[in-house]
């Protein structure tokens, strides 16, 4: 197994020297041959080159909990989640996952809404783009609204661009929306076996409780090193930056 | 008698006690001396106790003269030390004693004194008070009926704490050598808790002997020992026993007697002060522990051995609270394998306690040091001995699940991933690939480019609305423009006209033309063409009167000739006042 990884780990260096592109499908072949430690690195360096996909880190998700580190299994699902919230195979493997962390707080995963499952599924800039596209269509319709002489011309312009007025409205909303789904994120997962919680922000000040890997926490504020975190919603305390994943 | 050499680890209690006063601040130093009976008999030992509270912080060695204890026989000697935190009102207090204790058995019957024991501190010098111990003759004395044949219980103490242990002795006495006993009946050990060490009825060798009880010689039979371990306070009365003897007085007479003990009562005293954990040890113990593996992956169990060695009341001692760093479990009860022997001094002898512990979290932790807290009898206080402390490494393992989440027990300690719940497979169609681009929502970029083509398209539809209002403009001027050229061209059909003698043409042209000329000069509808209103005009845009009536007259000229013919001579003269008021206008507005 050790010799097997080392290998892939010194055909993976070799790729990249070379400057050859490690494929999704390489990356999955690594899986499937259950070298999942090398499955990890290839996954993870389609994220390094900005590669932004649902796929990619629901797979490197499934891999990190093929090799026991179930923090950062499900801190990749819950990645994944973020950008298809309503998919049905990230939802079981993330519930499946959290009744393995040690701390047992609520953390049964739902699907979302319809509507926010259709607006979060789209690419970054996808409602941007939309709206943008909108504001054209309003801007022309208006246009011929007031210069058209052609009466029937007149009569069409009017109702397309109220149509488009609503739709520009919607589509604005939708791209903030989206926006501040990814942006403003709050939660983040213990991935430590076992992190002290502290009343201050210092070491040595008095523990307040303890976390284990895979908690879900929701961070509430960011000093430093430090992050303040709430768990089961009255716990609070102060964690060391580095021992949690902001999804 | 030479105490100094028999009491020959005192160099090290003393060393201690000086050690101790280096570290510590104390406040009121104390020495007192006291024995553990005034009154004895001949063949008991008494204790004499040494105490010292908080000795003074001198920097220099202490030291101790020992009164001597001429009259009695040194046996041994021990010490302990202890310390007491006590938070009261007047702030915490630190406590900090040392006993020295050393038993003395009488050499022979008397008043004795025992000399003031000197211990000086530096300059501060410390000297108890002398001490008296009677010593009677043999204190059991008068307690032995006067009887050819008697059973008695012999206790060892007639006071002792909850737990510590006390010696029975089932004797009987016989001034005859004993033939039989039969019909034998113990009693019951009501409050406490007994150990057999010895029985007559269990033994081969039955303890025969003989004693000489006021001047008389019995032959005395052990028929128990029994070992009590108190269970509760208060004043407890042993039953008796009851024996019937028979004894040989010579070959032909025996001597037989139903026996009834006597029965002694013990006070048995609480405990004061218990500390918190206390497990109910009473006696003198070791605490000792020992762990399998120093290092471990997480889920995986090690077993904690906890070694508990002494006397006293070993066997009853509860399970000892074990303090572990958190994430470590212990699995069900210890196994605890006892090896202790009753002796007249309690059980003694060793516990084993052996743990199943599971560590979960990766990490280093230290374990103990485990404690002990007993209560020793002889200084009557609280002793705490600890046990080594040790390190254990647990290294990241398997992510091992209890199943259903309930406390496993020790024999299924982990389970690995259940095969039928396992995780979803991956995902393998091409991944949707994108490049992690930026939001451009709120961004300047953003807002400009939705409101852009909006403000385009006013900017568009504003433009062409005033082109649209621009053009009627544009028609009227050019119409002035033209207004000259084509009344000048109608001026030269009529001048034609003139010249073939067709007058009614030529004034017929000559009045269009004019007419033509000012409404497209002037921008006028056909219904304003009046005197009055044309007036207004020329003077409002500062032409004279002159010209207006000029122009009128031509008018009036062209009407009244059409249908009163004029001589050709004024016509010419009309023409050109026509082409000179024209021109004259022309000027004024271009």
């Amino acid at each position: 197994m050790m010799k097997w990884f080392a290998l892939v780990a010194l055909f993976l260096s070799i790729q990249k020297i070379w400057a050859v592109e490690i494929t999704f499908d390489d990356a999955n072949s690594l899986y499937t041959n259950e070298s999942y430690d090398s499955a990890v690195i290839a996954y993870e360096s389609l994220l390094e080159e900005n590669q932004y996909s649902f796929e990619i880190f629901y797979n490197l998700g499934n891999a990190y909990f093929k090799t026991n580190r179930l923090g950062l299994a499900i801190l990749n699902w819950e990645k994944a989640r973020k950008i298809k919230p309503s998919n049905q195979l990230v939802i079981e493997n993330l519930n499946f996952a959290y009744t393995l962390a040690r701390d047992k707080f609520e953390t049964n995963i739902k699907s979302v809404g319809f509507i926010k499952g259709f607006v979060y599924e789209k690419s970054p800039n996808f409602w941007v783009y939309m709206s943008l596209l909108f504001s054209v269509i309003l801007a022309t319709t208006l246009f011929l609204f007031f210069v058209s002489k052609n009466d029937t011309l007149h009569q069409i312009s009017f109702y397309v661009s109220i149509v488009g007025f609503v739709c520009l409205i919607m589509f604005v909303v939708f791209a903030a929306m989206h926006k501040s789904h990814f942006e403003t994120s709050t939660e983040a997962i213990v991935l430590q076996p076992r992190v002290q919680v502290f009343t201050e922000p210092k070491e040595g000040s008095e523990e307040a409780f303890a976390l284990h890997e895979g908690t879900k926490v929701e961070v509430l504020k960011i000093d430093e090193e430090w992050a303040e975190i709430v768990v089961n919603k009255d716990n609070t305390g102060w964690i060391k930056l580095q021992s949690i994943g902001q999804i | 008698m030479l105490i100094p050499k028999k009491i020959g680890k005192l160099r090290y209690f003393l060393s201690i006690i000086f050690f101790a006063s280096c570290l510590t601040l104390l406040s009121q130093t104390t020495v007192t001396a006291e024995v553990s009976s005034e009154e004895i008999s001949v063949n008991d030992y008494v204790n004499y106790i040494l105490r010292i509270t908080n000795p003074p912080k001198t920097g220099k060695q202490p030291k101790l003269d020992m009164p001597d204890f001429e009259d009695f026989e040194f046996i041994n000697q021990q010490q302990h030390q202890g310390s007491q935190v006590q938070a009261g009102p007047g702030g915490t207090k630190i406590e900090v004693n040392f006993t020295l204790i050393i038993t003395l058995k009488p050499k022979k019957t008397g008043t004795f004194t025992i000399g003031s024991a000197k211990l000086t501190f530096g300059d501060e010098t410390f000297t108890t008070p002398e001490l008296t111990v009677k010593v009677n003759k043999s204190a059991s004395g008068g307690n032995y009926p006067d009887k050819p044949m008697f059973a008695r219980m012999i206790i060892s103490k007639s006071s002792a704490y909850i737990g510590e242990p006390v010696m029975a002795t089932y004797k009987i006495y016989s001034r005859f050598p004993f033939e039989d006993i039969t019909d034998y009946e113990p009693g019951e050990y009501d409050g406490f808790q007994a150990k057999t060490v010895y029985d007559i009825l269990k033994t081969q060798n039955a303890k025969i002997g003989t004693e000489t009880i006021n001047g008389k010689r019995y032959q005395t039979v052990e028929i128990k020992r029994v070992v009590l371990f108190p269970l509760e306070a208060g004043e407890m009365e042993l039953s008796p026993f009851k024996i019937t003897g028979v004894a040989q007085v010579d070959f032909f007479r025996s001597y037989s007697d139903k026996l009834v003990s006597n029965s002694p009562s013990i006070l048995i005293k609480e405990i004061p002060n218990k500390p918190k954990g206390y497990n109910g040890a009473v006696g003198k113990f070791s605490i000792s522990a020992e762990i399998s593996k120093a290092q471990i992956e997480a889920g995986e169990a090690f077993d904690l051995k906890i070694h508990i060695e002494g006397k006293g009341n070993t066997h009853l001692l509860e399970q000892p609270e074990i303090n572990l760093p958190p994430d470590f479990e212990i699995y069900g009860d210890p196994e605890i394998v006892d090896n202790t022997d009753i002796t007249a001094e309690g059980a003694k002898g060793s516990i084993d306690y052996n743990f199943v512990v599971r560590a979960s979290t990766q990490g280093k932790y230290d374990l103990g040091p485990f404690v002990l807290n007993y209560f020793d009898p002889i200084s009557q206080t609280f002793q705490t001995a600890y046990s080594d402390s040790f390190k254990i490494e647990v290294k990241g393992g398997n992510i091992a699940i209890t199943q259903g989440g309930n406390t496993p027990n020790s024999t299924q300690v982990k389970t690995e991933i259940d095969s039928k719940e396992d995780i979803r497979f991956i995902i393998k169609d091409q991944a949707v690939i994108e490049s992690s681009e930026e939001f451009l929502y709120g961004k300047g970029i953003f807002w400009s480019l939705l409101f852009s083509p909006l403000c385009l398209s006013f900017v568009l539809i504003f433009a062409i609305r005033k082109r649209r209002n621009r053009s009627v403009e544009e028609i009227a001027q050019k119409n002035r423009k033209h207004a000259s050229k084509m009344a000048l061209k109608v001026l030269k059909n009529a001048r034609t006209s003139l010249d073939a003698g067709d007058n009614e043409k030529f004034y017929t042209d000559l009045h269009l033309s004019m007419i033509a000329y000012l409404k497209n000069k002037l921008n006028l509808d056909l219904t304003e063409m009046n005197r009055t209103r044309i007036n207004e005009l020329f003077v409002e845009k500062g032409m004279d009167a002159e010209l207006g009536s000029n122009i009128f007259e031509i008018l009036e000229q062209c009407q009244m000739a059409r249908y009163a013919p004029i001589d050709q001579a004024g016509n010419e003269d009309l023409i050109a006042k026509a082409e000179e008021s024209i021109n004259r206008i022309q000027k004024v507005l271009k």
